[in-house]
């Protein structure tokens, strides 16, 4: 005999009906046996065979009710033999003992069907148990691993059931807070009463995966926390929750955006200052000019005789002070160049030209200092068709190459240039000099501002140390590139290279240094 | 050297007094009859008299700027023929340049500090126009 409600579960196939419907079944085919039963002896004076249906009931409460169906049998049993014994005047008659014979034969048939029905809904389940068991230990297994994962992670975790109990706490956790596996996660965690008011435990127990940061005043640290519901075998759910603590990379990302803020400060600053700077130097040379105008006018006006003949000392000395005007007035210039350059700021105004002219009117800018040092200038200027370019920047950056290499020639000299098409769209220049030539070192230096190779033969040969510098600019205002290769003792070659077409025709171009 | 031909009037307008003094003393020995003005506002005032065939105007002096003297110079049909030439310390990189010349009376620049011989060269070929 065994438990109602355990072999319940047990039942299998077509019998699995509610135990209500199974029991009102049996209820209906027993009264059936009795009503039958009474009919057949009473009213049909026992000449219909009807016992036979008694193994209905008997059957049905066998398979339903395994070795219950004993009473059932024994009950129409029973009856059975008093009806008959009833029927035979209360005597012991043949019909009695049949009865008895028949009774005997549902006592078995009920303790057979009752005995196969229960042995097999005990091994179904003892299967069923068998394999919830391996289940069971798989789940377990499973959860042992996990459990080892997250003692061996570097973060927090911890499991919280639906009521907020805690489940599990890793080492990291049992650390900070001991062990409290059973306690309340807000108690636990946070020593609140209730729970907290960010706690995101509902929305984690409808199904939904949570990440956030949580800053814990108590502690003065921030966390990053992953939350995820996590099914139990019993079907109920806990959350899962792993934290990391992220207090040191908030503070590096603070310390990032703290730099980044001061860096664009200082970039603005910056901006602010080279605007500044820029709109001085504008101011500057243009009062720096200013008083060379008058200067040069007089001097000039002296020189022709607008005031009466001069001696040839007189002469002489206005032109050493014209010639210093004029130094003066380059000197203004550059460096005004030079600093628009470096602000990227200097605009070129590209149109047609051809670059042969250019180059014969830088040569004729330096003739002048050439025939005094008896410098030979030769030019191979090729055939070229015409550019797009600005010409007087272009003639300026000639002009400053040769007037460098001729300062660097040595006396009776001679500097050669030449012009020629390099490919299919750009325009090479090269100017040679004899002189002294520039060391590998020196080259390095050799086109930044105020780098003349040394102070000495700066003051010897009057530069300002601009010339390269500004000739770099304009020729890669141009979109070309400049370099030198030279020899110390035997002299240099300085090239640049130039596309005949730029990209914008005729109209100023800004010219962005670096970008 | 001096032209032989009729005497051609020019007016320097230029706020600093020496460069003022300077290109007129040129003019006057090349001889150009010179009006001076020291500002816009004293420019357009003799403007209302004078019909100078060339305009020396520097480009950064106080008060009026260079784009209000050249539109009243524009209103005035009695000076379309008078030729403008701009005198400056600047090199001029603003957008503005190309404003100013599209004035039709501009016809050249002088860069300061000039020689005399690009100052009248340069009048020489705005005249010949």
């Amino acid at each position: 005999m065994g438990n109602g409600h355990l072999f319940a579960g047990a039942d299998a196939g077509i019998w699995r009906w509610r135990e209500s419907t199974k029991s009102r079944l049996l209820m209906i085919a027993i009264l059936a046996c009795v009503i039958l039963d009474a009919y057949a002896t009473f009213v049909m004076d026992k000449k219909i065979a009807y016992a036979h249906f008694f193994f209905i009931p008997v059957i049905l409460a066998g398979v339903w009710y395994y070795m219950r169906a004993i009473y059932v049998a024994s009950f129409l049993g029973a009856l059975h033999i008093f009806t008959s014994f009833i029927y035979s005047d209360f005597s012991l008659s043949i019909l009695t003992l049949e009865a008895i014979q028949r009774a005997l034969v549902l006592l078995a048939v009920a303790y057979l069907v009752g005995f196969v029905s229960g042995e097999h809904a005990k091994a179904l389940l003892r299967e069923e148990k068998r394999r919830a068991e391996e289940i069971r230990k798989r789940i377990k297994a499973e959860r042992d691993n996990l459990k080892l994962i997250f003692e061996s992670m570097p973060d927090g975790v911890y499991l919280i059931s639906a009521d907020y109990r805690v489940e599990f706490m890793n080492e990291v956790l049992r650390r900070i807070f001991g062990d409290h596996v059973g306690d309340i996660c807000y108690k636990v965690f946070h020593n609140r009463e209730e729970p907290c008011p960010r706690c995101k435990h509902p929305e984690v127990m409808k199904g939904k995966t949570v990440r956030w940061e949580w800053h814990s005043r108590r502690q003065n640290r921030t966390y990053d926390l992953i939350e995820t519901p996590l099914r139990n075998a019993d079907g109920s759910i806990s959350k899962l929750t792993i934290f990391r603590d992220i207090t040191e990379r908030k503070k590096a990302e603070d310390e990032i955006r703290k730099l980044n803020r001061e860096l664009e400060l200082k970039v603005v600053n910056l901006e602010e200052v080279t605007k500044m700077k820029n709109v001085f130097l504008s101011i500057t040379s243009h009062e720096l000019k200013t008083p060379l105008t008058p200067m040069k006018a007089q001097l000039q006006m002296l020189q022709e005789g607008y005031m009466g003949k001069l001696s040839e000392k007189q002469e002489n000395s206005i032109e050493i002070v014209l010639r210093n005007l004029a130094r003066l007035d380059k000197l203004i210039a550059d460096i005004l160049d030079i600093s628009r350059i470096e602000a990227g700021r200097i605009r070129m105004f590209f149109k047609s030209m051809n670059f042969n002219e250019a180059v014969k009117e830088a040569i004729k800018t330096q003739e002048a200092l050439a025939k005094a040092k008896g410098i030979k200038i030769s030019a191979t200027l090729a055939d070229l068709p015409d550019i797009v370019g600005d010409t007087e920047r272009l003639q300026q950056a000639i002009g400053n190459l040769l007037n460098n290499a001729i300062k660097f020639s040595k006396k009776s000299g001679t500097v050669v240039i030449k012009t020629e098409r390099s490919g299919e769209d750009n325009i090479l220049f090269s100017i040679t000099d004899y002189g002294i030539g520039i060391s590998k070192a020196d080259q390095k230096k050799l086109f930044l501002p105020f780098s003349q190779i040394d102070t000495s033969m700066a003051r010897e040969h009057q530069g300002t140390g601009l010339g390269l510098a500004i000739a770099k600019g304009i020729i890669e205002a141009h979109n070309g590139k400049i370099w030198v290769e030279s020899e110390p003792g035997k002299g240099s070659t300085f090239y640049f290279v130039i596309p005949m077409r730029q990209k914008m025709r005729e109209k100023e171009v800004s010219y962005i240094k670096s970008k | 050297m001096s032209k032989m031909c009729e005497r051609k009037t020019i007016m320097i307008v230029d706020d600093e007094p020496d460069v003022l003094l300077s290109v007129a003393q040129i003019l006057d020995a090349n001889n150009y009859r010179t009006i001076k003005a020291r500002d816009g506002q004293e420019c357009l005032h003799k403007l209302k008299t004078e019909s100078p065939d060339i305009l020396l105007l520097d480009i950064m002096m106080p008060g009026l700027t260079t784009k209000e003297i050249l539109r009243e110079i524009e209103k005035d049909s009695r000076l379309s023929g008078m030729k403008i030439l701009f005198l400056t310390a600047v090199h001029l990189q603003e957008a503005e340049e190309e404003d100013l010349f599209a004035f039709k009376q501009v016809v050249g620049l002088i860069g300061k500090p000039f020689s005399v011989r690009e100052l009248l060269d340069s009048i020489e070929k705005a005249i010949q126009r």
